[in-house]
């Protein structure tokens, strides 16, 4: 069984998937073996089951977050195509798929943001995904998932069907992420049974366990073919139809059993109820109820009200009825219903009409996050929350719209009605955005304080819409893995001077980021966090413009910084910027001993400091800057080819409580 | 240590430490607008709570006396249900009835952390259970007309299991 196997389903893909979204390249494929193929099981009764596959990712259809930038091939999604490339190796590997966050480190930083309607949240809440596809449909029965450095980061596996739902593989419960290993594993956690077809995986991360970064070399796809998913639809449809009649045809159930309800918990219901659902007491069982009921009184009843800690009389028929939950005031109900996520808030409103209107009351809609649902978001909820969120300020509607599920006319409907109050917008790796939703946004949303638009789709680039220049009163500008043009971020920065945090992380070549510095320089000088991770043109000059940014607090200047020697720009922005927590200087190659010298006098508040992959760092320089900044919790040292005592280091990081993050060899971490 | 007494809705007498009292917004505007806090045998009277609760508050409060005020940038965590720490389940491993007073005692005596913990205690008592659950759990009757009923299934349908 070839894991490249040629073939997909020529005919089909189109049909299942989006256009927009559809696998170019498994059309491509050579549609004669395909044939050959599928001739015979089509023809044939018994094989209608098809036969088991091994596959492995054919493209990358969408990711939340990488760690190299997208014209590299570097340390990004897409070296998660094809084969394993280093599996069973362990390391630090570009030719894997490591994302751009470990630990909470990142949480911990300056540039933290608070999640919106943060009780929707999971325990152990998505952080990032990559959504891959296949080229046979199959049913699964496996996947594996194949880590070559810091494993344990995956947290769910979902599937999307030929019938355009999402269905969840596999959820991680809370002791699966316990351990960090240090070895590279091919990860097959046990698939939930199911019968349906796909060829499109959303594989789930939460690093917030992590050592350091993970990285995904390749992910296989099992399970059984179906070599002609629309005759097995069509067949799927008559066989729910069949059992819908069947329903209807047989007698209606008989009254709600109380045992068939899990145990609750929670310890809802009253004591009593609670006593005899353990006793198997079952009032609506005529005779044996009876007798049931008898011994329940004979034997267990004092217990019961010793356990239960009732006075005499208390069950008694005279007692005054307990304060039930439809007693309790309004607001206090409203209190309770604001603890609830949304989807439980929905269903509390098909209890009753009560619980309706409490459940649709505009204060429990000032935030939405549907980041979480964003298998279940639709155009049709969309509306639904626009006639109920009247009071609408922070909205999240990242991630949600993969294969069109939202429409961007539905998206710009619930923007004009909804848009005019918003403080705060996220719309990370929304694929229903076109230019017109974000022109929307520059008319209607001139309230916003913050914007968030990571990761948006770049073909064509969408931020080329001078409307965003309306918006004054921005504090938050997340532009992180988005491609714009220079001269509307540089009017959208002259527009906002109250900006406190600003993220250029990945944006690619078109920008001049050292006039951005300098625009910054001119008119943000609130500016806290700067985040230009792999903006790779900036240039010392740049760096010097950023020095006058006397608030900064947090900078990323990771991958930046591309020449020789960075002059005195360092010096500068460490002696102007006293506030700085967190200095991100990931593979700047020009620091010199100089400039080492500088951080460990200047640097006194410093918490987060990386020097990955700068050469030359001298072990005396590093005690001098354990020694000389106190507050240091993170120092990242890797890839520092001078530094090789890694028993010395390890013995400083005890010694100072920093995390010194050394090398990545297995051995040397053990 | 000084104490105030406490009268229930029963007329029971609870000499209290008036630190523990004070946790109660209540009670601590009672004690200083009065100035009854110097008064020894002074009795603050309480007709919204019956003797039977008020202990149970009590023995919250005395508990929970050393808690750090919570923080106004608290906000996300405060939404969280899944932080209630043991004693406090145990404590609410009452009949529905007794956790419903507790509330309504929790917000009428101004006590922010007990409030805050018995509507936790509710909203995990609703959370992932269908309509219909609810309405067995609660006792609760549906009364929608069918196009109501029509109505509210549409708006929920994205969240209906497979």
């Amino acid at each position: 069984m070839s894991l490249m196997a040629n073939g997909g389903e020529p005919g089909e893909s189109s049909d299942t998937d989006s256009p927009a979204e559809a696998e170019p390249e498994a059309e491509a494929d050579d549609p004669v073996e395909f044939r050959i193929k599928s001739k015979e099981p089509a023809q044939s009764e018994q094989s209608d089951q098809g036969y088991y596959v091994e596959q492995y990712v054919l493209g990358v259809l969408d990711y939340s977050s990488q760690y190299g930038i997208d014209y590299s091939i570097s340390y990004t999604a897409a070296n998660l195509i094809g084969r394993p490339a280093k599996y069973p190796e362990y390391g630090d590997y570009p030719e894997t798929f490591p994302m751009r966050t470990y630990g909470d480190w990142w949480q911990r930083a300056p540039s933290a943001t608070r999640e919106i309607q943060p009780q929707n949240l999971s325990k152990l809440p998505t952080q990032d995904y990559v959504v891959v596809y296949f080229e046979e449909f199959v049913v699964p029965t496996g996947v594996a998932i194949f880590e070559t450095f810091n494993p344990g980061a995956v947290v769910r596996i979902w599937s999307y069907g030929l019938t355009k739902k999402w269905t969840c593989l596999w959820d991680a419960a809370d002791g699966d992420l316990e351990r960090p290993v240090f070895d590279s594993r091919c990860f097959r956690p046990p698939l939930k049974k199911t019968t349906m077809v796909t060829k499109t995986l959303r594989v789930d991360f939460n690093h917030s366990n992590l050592n350091y970064y993970t990285a995904i070399d390749a992910i296989m796809l099992c399970g059984r073919t179906v070599d002609q998913p629309r005759n097995l639809l069509a067949k799927r449809r008559s066989q729910h139809l069949q059992r819908q009649l069947l329903v209807h045809l047989s007698p209606p159930p008989e009254t709600p059993n109380p045992h068939i309800d899990p145990p609750n918990p929670d310890g809802s219901g009253g004591p009593i109820s609670c006593k005899l659902r353990t006793l198997k007491f079952q009032p609506k069982c005529d005779q044996d109820g009876a007798t049931k009921l008898q011994e329940f009184i004979t034997n267990d009843l004092s217990q019961f009200l010793k356990e239960n800690s009732l006075e005499d009389g208390g069950v008694g028929v005279e007692a005054p009825p307990p304060v039930s939950l439809t007693d309790l005031p309004f607001e206090i109900l409203l209190r309770i219903l604001s603890y609830l996520d949304l989807k439980s808030l929905f269903r509390v409103g098909q209890v009753s009409r009560t619980f309706y209107d409490i459940s649709t009351h505009p204060l429990l809609y000032a935030e939405i996050s549907l980041k979480p649902y964003w298998h279940l978001a639709n155009s049709e909820l969309l509306c639904t929350l626009a006639r109920r969120a009247t009071m609408l300020r922070k909205l999240d509607l990242s991630w949600c719209g993969v294969f069109n599920t939202v429409s961007p006319t539905e998206f710009k409907k619930f923007l004009t009605q909804r848009g005019d109050n918003l403080t705060h917008l996220r719309l990370h790796s929304c694929r229903f955005l076109n230019g017109s939703c974000i022109e929307n946004v520059g008319i209607v949303c001139d309230n916003l304080i913050e914007l968030s638009l990571r990761n948006c789709p770049t073909d064509p680039p969408l931020l080329n819409f001078s409307c965003l220049a309306n918006l004054k009163n921005l504090e938050r500008l997340d532009l992180c893995q988005t491609a714009f043009e220079t001269e509307l971020l540089l009017s959208m920065l002259e527009g906002n001077r109250k900006l406190k945090h600003l993220n250029l992380a990945f944006c690619g070549v078109s920008v001049s980021m050292d006039n951005v510095a300098d625009h910054l320089a001119t008119y943000n000088t609130q500016l806290v966090t700067l985040d230009l991770w792999k903006a790779h043109f900036l240039s010392a000059r740049g760096l010097q413009s950023l020095a006058s940014l006397h608030q900064l607090e947090e900078v990323d200047l990771g991958w930046c910084l591309r020449e020789a020697s960075l002059g005195d720009g360092l010096l500068q922005l460490l002696s102007n910027c006293p506030k700085l927590k967190k200095l991100f200087l990931s593979a700047v190659r020009g620091i010199t001993e100089r400039d080492l010298i500088h951080i460990s006098q200047l640097g006194a508040n410093l918490e987060q400091l990386d020097l990955m992959g700068i050469p030359n760092i001298t072990h005396e320089r590093i005690y001098d800057i354990l020694v000389r900044c106190p507050k240091l919790e993170l120092l990242d040292v890797n890839f520092c080819d001078n530094l090789m005592d890694y028993a010395l280091l390890a013995k400083w990081s005890r010694r100072f409580n920093v995390d010194i993050k050394m090398s990545h060899r297995r051995e040397l971490i053990e | 240590m000084p104490s105030i007494k406490l009268q229930s809705s029963d007329e029971e007498i609870f000499d209290t430490d008036i630190q523990i009292a004070k946790c109660s917004g209540t009670i601590k505007t009672m004690l200083e607008d009065c100035g009854m806090e110097d008064d020894e045998n002074a009795i603050v009277p309480l007709p919204n709570v019956n003797s039977t609760i008020l202990r149970k508050v009590l023995t919250w409060a005395h508990y929970h006396k050393d808690d750090p005020q919570p923080t106004e940038d608290d906000e996300s965590k405060e939404k969280r249900t899944d932080d209630i720490i043991s004693w406090d389940a145990d404590f609410l491993k009452v009949d529905q009835g007794t956790l419903f007073e507790l509330i309504l005692a929790a917000n009428y005596l101004d006590i922010k952390g007990l409030l805050e913990l018995t509507c936790k205690t509710v909203a995990n008592m609703i959370k992932g259970k269908t309509p219909e659950e609810i309405r067995k759990t609660f006792n609760i009757k549906k009364d929608f007309t069918p196009a109501e009923e029509e109505q509210v299934r549409k708006e929920n349908e994205w969240c209906e299991e497979k």
